[in-house]
């Protein structure tokens, strides 16, 4: 089952196309790897999908995204909603200014949940479902910026459960981070996609075998391969995917 | 780009045919100790497939060194990791001489010499050529080669059967040549068996060039 789809998606920033014509059905609860050069686009895409491009000055998009068969891009779409249906983890940490317990309980709040005992609640189940309950349980009062950088990712990570969304999107989240909390990252991702659909835009291809089913390659806007990571990465169908992924691009 | 990759690789394609030519050689030598006068010739194939030993510990130690640096993928994954197996293959090859070295050793001098050999002659020749094509095929990422490898093992397993045949008329015929005609029925079977591994590393060489792996489900996606 598909829970994303582009249909000729294209993207323009000004005069400069940035996406070319995509076509991609992303599966859900599963792991799609986006990968590419600086510049090929894989983050335009991303944005693309909960409509994160919307607040580029100049940019034009046409078309089509589906998520779950509505096209976001409809007049009317109510953007808050897709974004509480497609949350995003940025490659910088970004705790708000406030406590642990806020950071998680500021979604909730602004949906307009009230109750001490529900929001508790909430707080408990991202956090453990973000691998960092355990961590954090005793100084949920103290300020998220006293976290590490690898605990700060999983505090944005928990932050973005909080809301249940249906979708993730994560843009290089582990880039900033040291091997063992980009473990960590990689070990709640896989997790995750039991019950969410995950898609990450990543530089590091050993990432991208790691832990995605699926992936594509974007080069210069345009998507030149998209299909299951282990044929990727041991059989790609073009010359230009082997050159990427085996370093010899260029 | 890769530039120190890429040499790293071509120096493990010319290791494993450097080592494909000493397994050519000790199948050679090997099959010439059978008529030869003396055991000279046997331990001399005993030597070669030693050697042998010693190449492929380096060709291992070259692939594990470059899966650890370079964290190889695509076509470099598959050359590096076809290079493991067909680098058993290579040192089973040795192994089955050394085994055959071992029995021309065991035999009285005077028995070396005696005819009954042109189908193992025969067999050895084409076992040679299987196991030279089927490493230049890899080397040349050349799939349709190493296919003409995979289909002389016919020819080989056709040369067994006749090789048995007659070796079997001679242990009836001429029965103080029993325990010869037995030892030579087995190097028969050792030499069919080198065509098999020659067949294995064509297999590889393919798997190389098209990412599949004949006459098996191998997929990794």
């Amino acid at each position: 089952m598909d829970i994303l789809s582009t249909r000729g998606l294209d993207l323009w920033y000004g005069d400069n196309q940035a996406l070319k014509h995509i076509d991609m059905d992303i599966p859900e609860r599963q792991v799609t790897a986006l990968i590419g050069p600086s510049g090929c686009g894989k983050s335009t895409f991303l944005k693309t999908l909960n409509r994160m491009n919307d607040l580029v000055p100049a940019v034009r998009v046409e078309g089509l995204v589906t998520y779950r068969e509505r096209d976001i891009y409809a007049p009317g779409t109510d953007v808050t909603w897709l974004r509480r249906q497609v949350g995003m983890v940025f490659q910088k940490p970004n705790p708000f200014p406030m406590s642990i317990y806020d950071n998680i309980a500021y979604g909730p709040r602004i949906h307009g949940v009230r109750s001490k005992a529900r929001l508790d609640d909430i707080v408990e189940r991202s956090l453990k479902g973000a691998a960092i309950w355990d961590e954090v349980k005793d100084r949920l009062k103290k300020s998220a910026l006293s976290l590490s950088g690898g605990q700060q990712q999983r505090l944005c990570i928990a932050r973005a459960l909080a809301v249940e969304p249906d979708v993730l999107l994560m843009d290089e989240a582990t880039s900033a981070l040291d091997p063992i909390s980009t473990s960590k990252i990689e070990d709640l991702i896989t997790e995750l996609k039991e019950h969410y659909t995950i898609i990450i835009v990543t530089h590091n291809m050993q990432q991208a075998t790691r832990i995605s089913d699926t992936c594509a390659f974007f080069l210069l806007g345009e998507l030149i391969e998209f299909g299951q990571t282990t044929q990727m990465f041991s059989m790609p169908r073009d010359k230009r995917t082997e050159d990427y992924i085996t370093g010899r691009f260029g | 780009m890769r530039k120190t990759f890429d040499a790293q690789l071509r120096e493990l394609g010319e290791a494993l045919v450097d080592m494909a030519a000493s397994a050519e050689d000790a199948i050679d030598t090997v099959t010439r100790s059978l008529t030869s006068a003396d055991a000279g010739t046997a331990r001399r194939a005993i030597e070669l497939t030693r050697a042998m030993d010693e190449m492929e510990r380096g060709i291992e130690n070259q692939c594990f060194r470059l899966l650890l640096q370079q964290q190889p993928v695509a076509h470099d994954l598959r050359t590096i990791s076809a290079a493991l197996k067909m680098v058993t293959d290579l040192q089973r090859i040795g192994d089955q001489c050394a085994n055959i070295a071992e029995l021309a050793l065991l035999w009285p001098e005077g028995a070396r010499g005696v005819g009954e050999l042109a189908h193992i002659h025969a067999m050895s020749q084409k076992a040679a050529i299987m196991v030279k094509r089927s490493i230049h095929a890899y080397a040349n990422q050349d799939a349709e080669a190493a296919r003409t490898v995979i289909a002389l093992d016919d020819e080989v397993d056709a040369l067994f059967v006749l090789a048995k045949q007659s070796l079997v008329a001679l242990l009836v015929e001429r029965r103080e040549e029993a325990d010869r005609a037995i030892d030579l029925i087995i190097i028969a079977k050792y030499l069919e068996r080198i065509a098999d591994h020659a067949v294995n590393i064509a297999r590889w060489a393919i798997y190389c060039v098209t990412g599949e792996l004949v006459g098996s489900d191998l997929a990794l996606s």
